[in-house]
């Protein structure tokens, strides 16, 4: 499967990209884009099955890119990895149609039980 | 205000101990307070209440921190400004929600010197960390409804 991690963070890409590997995904593709709209070019260019997003970036966020992917009828499966986590942004992720929120810092057991079932 | 100085020691040693899977061990302020040769890495709250978490290091920690997480024996700059920003921001997005809302968090801006507004600021609560044996300051500020000098979130509260 196709991961596309998306964070304006280098060093937040690593560690996302690190505990995937940790929780035992190691097998899949994964990829990378600094923002929404990177992120949004990359997922026009090719098929991408999973992304894991932060909310707050420049250029375009997390919430932005999730809105107008479901806006052109895009049902990728979308999850946030951000700092925040607090009952309503859960509650605007849900709405937009992410799968799930994961809040920053977070270990390889928590994202190893938000991925079940999905990878 | 719902946090104290335990719980922003908390916060900041579980966000290290995630990043570098090692603790953080506390420290004490040094007697003069870093000098200028010092970067600092900030994140605003905005909306119900309005402050920031400054985080004070030193460039020996601050590399040093790089070097863990890239496991490299020199990280370039860059990275050690995305790492050290990164890590205000994770400090400072799990504070916001133990503050009053609706809020709003801003991008993380990294500097060689603290600015006028968080430097002048009421501290709030402040907590000290040494790593590699220099220290690392984790403040939270008040700042002045008017102090919008930090480059905020597009986003709108929550």
């Amino acid at each position: 499967m196709n991961i596309l991690i998306v964070d304006d963070s280098k060093a937040m890409r690593l560690i996302v990209r690190r505990t995937l590997r940790q929780a035992g995904y190691d097998g899949h593709e994964v990829e990378e884009a600094c923002n929404g709209k990177d992120a949004m070019k990359m997922i026009h260019a090719k098929t991408y099955h999973l992304v894991l997003s932060d909310w707050n970036m420049p250029e375009m966020s997390g919430i932005e890119l999730l809105t107008a992917l479901r806006k052109e009828g895009n049902k990728i499966t979308f999850g946030f990895v951000t700092s925040e986590g607090t009952p309503d942004m859960r509650a605007r992720a849900n709405e937009a149609g992410a799968k799930f929120l994961l809040a920053k810092p977070f270990s390889a057991d928590t994202l190893s039980e938000v991925l079940r079932g999905i990878l | 205000m719902l946090i104290n100085e335990d719980i922003l020691r908390e916060i900041t040693q579980i966000a290290w101990q995630s990043i570098f899977g090692i603790p953080l061990e506390s420290g004490h302020a040094p007697d003069a307070r870093c000098g200028d040769d010092h970067l600092m890495s900030r994140v605003d709250i905005r909306g119900a209440w309005d402050g920031a978490v400054v985080i004070r290091w030193t460039p020996t920690v601050a590399h040093h921190a790089a070097q863990l997480l890239y496991e490299r024996e020199a990280p370039t700059a860059e990275e050690v400004r995305d790492l050290v920003g990164e890590i205000a921001n994770v400090v400072g997005g799990n504070l916001k929600g133990l503050l009053p809302g609706p809020s709003w968090l801003s991008l993380p801006v990294v500097a060689n010197s603290e600015d006028r507004d968080t430097s002048q600021a009421k501290t709030v609560h402040e907590a000290w960390f040494q790593c590699a044996g220099e220290p690392i300051g984790v403040r939270v500020v008040e700042l002045s409804r008017g102090a919008h000098k930090n480059p905020s979130s597009k986003e709108g509260p929550s």
